[in-house]
């Protein structure tokens, strides 16, 4: 049989070894798999010190652990789906920045662009030769559009 | 006997850490969890062994290996293969052990006299009569969580990125005449 320190010195091993997973890995499952590590650590703990101490209270805590990290793998595999769809990647330093997607643009003056300034390129209507006129429009256009 | 259960976690978790493919670390994952099993049986709490087992090993580690197997690709990933900041992170976690072990061993804890190993139907009676509604709020808590991911995952597309996308398809064919007309 194990002495109760001897279980929170394993259970603080897990949970370092799911705090080291979380923080290197990138891939957003296996992060989320490391956090589950870390709960089911915490939960041999509550459950050592309620054995302990003759107590069935711990190993209720534990169930509700239980509960609260297949809640969170729920939730969190979702949005790992809803985000896969997005960028089709796992690799979470893909959302280092998650803003608006079309953050408005700032004028020189510091006011709100109007959006109907925003030009988007067009094509030269096709059987017609382009005039000189469009052609440098579709060049500027074309260096909007870089920018 | 500990050393036994330490050298298992270092083992599989070496393992959970470093495999290159997911698949490989999630089922070192597992092992992991089998090992929390044992050291729950060794509490003297064989159902949270059994329902831990079940949960973890059973639905949880399936439904991650699903989405595992969604979003696989033939090749590896580089997010798989490259770690980020490995040895920062070891000194950090070892650093954090042993203060956690060194911690625990000043604590001081007369040696475990045997228990009568709690039977299951204590447990029960418990659960359901003076943490009655405790029990009711986690069920509770689960129903929330399943509506919420079903509604998170149906959502391919946020409202505002499914408008930009109309507005600039019809900007566009509102341009190509004027286009024409220059």
């Amino acid at each position: 049989m194990l002495q109760l320190n001897e279980i929170l010195m394993l259970s603080s091993g897990m949970f370092v070894l799911g705090l080291i997973g979380f923080l290197t890995r990138k891939n957003m499952i296996l992060m989320f798999l490391a956090v589950e590590l870390m709960l089911a650590a915490v939960a041999i703990n509550f459950v050592a010190f309620g054995s302990r101490l003759g107590l069935q209270q711990g190993q209720l805590f534990a169930v509700l652990i239980l509960t609260v990290a297949s809640c969170e793998a729920a939730i969190g595999l979702a949005l790992v789906v809803a985000m896969y769809k997005r960028k089709s990647t796992l690799d979470i330093s893909q959302w280092d920045s998650l803003h608006e997607v079309e953050p408005p643009k700032l004028a020189e003056s510091g006011e709100v662009e109007d959006d109907n300034i925003h030009d988007y390129p067009t094509l030269a209507p096709a059987g017609l030769a382009p005039n000189a006129q469009s052609t440098v429009k579709g060049g500027s256009r074309a260096a909007n559009e870089k920018a | 006997m500990i050393y036994l259960f330490a050298a298992l976690l270092t083992l599989f978790g070496i393992g959970f850490i470093t495999f290159k493919q997911p698949v490989y670390s999630a089922l070192s994952f597992t092992a992991i969890v089998l090992v929390a099993c044992v050291l729950f049986v060794l509490s003297n709490s064989p159902f949270l062994a059994a329902a831990t087992m079940v949960v973890y090993a059973g639905a949880t580690i399936i439904v991650f290996l699903f989405v595992l197997m969604f979003a696989q690709r033939s090749k590896l990933q580089s997010y798989d293969v490259n770690l980020n900041r490995p040895i920062l992170t070891c000194f950090v976690g070892g650093g954090l052990l042993g203060l956690l072990i060194s911690g625990i061993r000043s604590m001081n804890i007369a040696p475990t006299e045997e228990l009568a190993s709690s039977k299951v139907a204590d447990l029960g009676k418990l659960m359901y009569s003076d943490y009655l509604w405790t029990v009711e709020l986690a069920g509770l808590l689960l129903l929330v969580a399943t509506i919420a991911a079903i509604v998170i995952a149906q959502e391919t597309k946020s409202d505002s990125m499914a408008k930009f996308e109309e507005l600039v398809k019809t900007r566009a064919e509102g341009r190509a005449p004027n286009g024409s007309n220059s």
